[in-house]
C-alpha cells in the first residue's frame, strides 16, 4: 500500500545557493553528523550515485545503501534504499521509500521552495502507523534544513546573500559539479 | 570582552587594548572569547605556548568556535566540513573528506583539485605583558 505526502516550505535564500549546498557533499558527515556520521560513495553512473550512508536513531547507528539521482538543475531523487549489510534488521526490508526533492523560487524570485515528495510503499500490517513514520521523515528533514540554514545565514552574513563564490572555485569539490555550473553559471 | 566558553571570568569593555588573564586560559581547549570590538577569537595553551586565530574557517566559513580540538594533534577541524587546522601555526592539515569521496574527485571541466589553496587560520596579534593577554584592537577583524 502506498502512502505519500509533500513537506512544502520556503527557505531563506536563492535557488543556485540551496542547490550548491546539497551538492556540497563533503560537510553531509560533519555538520550533520548528530544525524549521520557517515556518507560514502560507492558508484557512480552519470548522475546516478550509490551511496552508503550511516543514520543515528534511538541509540542505534545503522548503515543504508540507496541510489542518488541529481537532474539538473534543482532536482534530487532517492530510492533503492536498502539496509547495510543486508541481513540487519531494518524497516527497509517491508517499506520501499522514494523522495523527490525540488528546489524552485518563489513568485518573487528572491526566495526558495524545498518540496519534498515521499512515497512509502508499505504492508498493510504497517499501514495505521504511516503517519508515525511521515512525522519521522518529515521531523528528520525539517531538522537537517535548519542546519543548513545556519549555515547559510552565516555564509550570507559573512560574504553577502546569495554568494557562492567559494562553491564555484576551481579546487572545490561539488557533486556533480560541471552540471550545476552549466546551468547556475559561474556568475550565479 | 566576553568569554563565551572556556570557563572563567567575564569581563565587560576592557577598554583600548582586549586582555585575558594568562591563567584564566584552559589547557588543550579552545578558549572562546568575543573581544569589544565584536570578533571572535580562539585562544589556545598548549605546553608553554600561547596562539590566537579567528573564528572563520578558511575553507567555506565555518565557526571554528564549535569545532572539534584534539589534544593528540593539537588540531581543530571546522564543524562544516571537518577540515582540520594545526593550532601550533594555524596551517591547514588534512580535508578528511579526500578519503571518503575519492572515487568521485577525478579532474573535471569545473572541478581542479590540483588548485587548491594553501588555507591557514587567521592569527589574531596578541602581546603577554605581566600576566595577561592583550589582543591589539582592529587589526583582528
Amino acid at each position: 500500500m502506498k502512502h505519500r505526502f509533500s513537506l512544502i516550505y520556503e527557505i531563506d535564500t536563492t535557488v543556485a545557493c540551496a542547490v550548491a549546498a546539497y551538492l556540497d557533499a563533503e560537510h553531509y558527515a560533519y555538520l550533520h553528523e548528530k544525524y549521520s556520521p557517515r556518507y560514502e560513495v560507492l558508484s557512480r553512473e552519470g548522475y546516478r550515485l550509490e551511496v552508503e550512508q550511516t543514520w543515528r536513531y534511538a541509540g542505534w547507528t545503522l548503515a543504508q545503501t540507496y541510489t542518488a539521482e541529481y537532474q539538473p538543475p534543482a532536482r534530487f531523487l532517492q530510492y533503492d534504499i536498502r539496509p547495510s549489510p543486508w541481513w540487519i534488521p531494518s524497516i527497509h526490508h517491508v517499506v520501499r521509500t522514494r523522495t523527490d526533492l525540488r528546489y524552485y523560487a518563489t513568485p518573487e524570485g528572491e526566495k526558495t521552495i524545498s518540496h519534498l515528495e515521499v512515497e512509502l510503499d508499505m504492508p498493510v500490517w504497517l499501514w495505521p502507523v504511516r503517519h508515525v513514520l511521515e512525522r519521522k521523515l518529515s521531523g528528520l528533514k525539517m531538522e537537517k534544513d535548519q542546519e543548513d540554514m545556519e549555515m547559510i545565514r552565516r555564509r550570507a552574513a559573512l560574504f553577502g546573500r546569495g554568494n557562492i563564490k567559494s562553491y564555484l572555485a576551481d579546487h572545490q569539490f561539488l557533486l556533480h559539479k560541471d552540471a550545476f555550473v552549466e546551468h547556475f553559471g559561474r556568475d550565479a | 570582552m566576553t568569554q563565551r566558553s572556556g570557563g572563567g571570568a567575564v569581563e565587560e569593555g576592557a577598554g583600548e587594548h582586549d586582555s585575558v588573564p594568562v591563567a584564566e586560559l584552559a589547557e588543550n581547549r579552545p578558549n572562546v572569547y568575543v573581544l569589544s570590538s565584536g570578533a571572535k577569537v580562539l585562544v589556545f595553551r598548549r605546553g608553554g605556548q600561547i596562539t590566537a586565530f579567528g573564528d572563520v574557517c578558511p575553507h567555506m566559513g565555518g565557526d571554528l568556535g564549535e569545532g572539534s580540538y584534539s589534544c593528540e594533534t593539537g588540531t581543530l577541524a571546522c564543524p562544516w566540513h571537518g577540515y582540520r587546522f594545526c593550532i601550533d601555526d594555524g596551517r591547514f592539515v588534512e580535508n578528511p573528506n579526500e578519503r571518503s569521496m575519492a572515487l568521485l574527485r577525478v579532474p573535471s571541466k569545473h572541478y581542479r583539485p590540483d588548485r587548491q589553496p594553501s588555507y591557514r587560520l587567521r592569527p589574531v596579534p596578541f602581546a603577554i605583558r605581566g600576566e595577561r593577554v592583550h589582543f591589539e584592537p582592529e587589526r583582528h577583524r
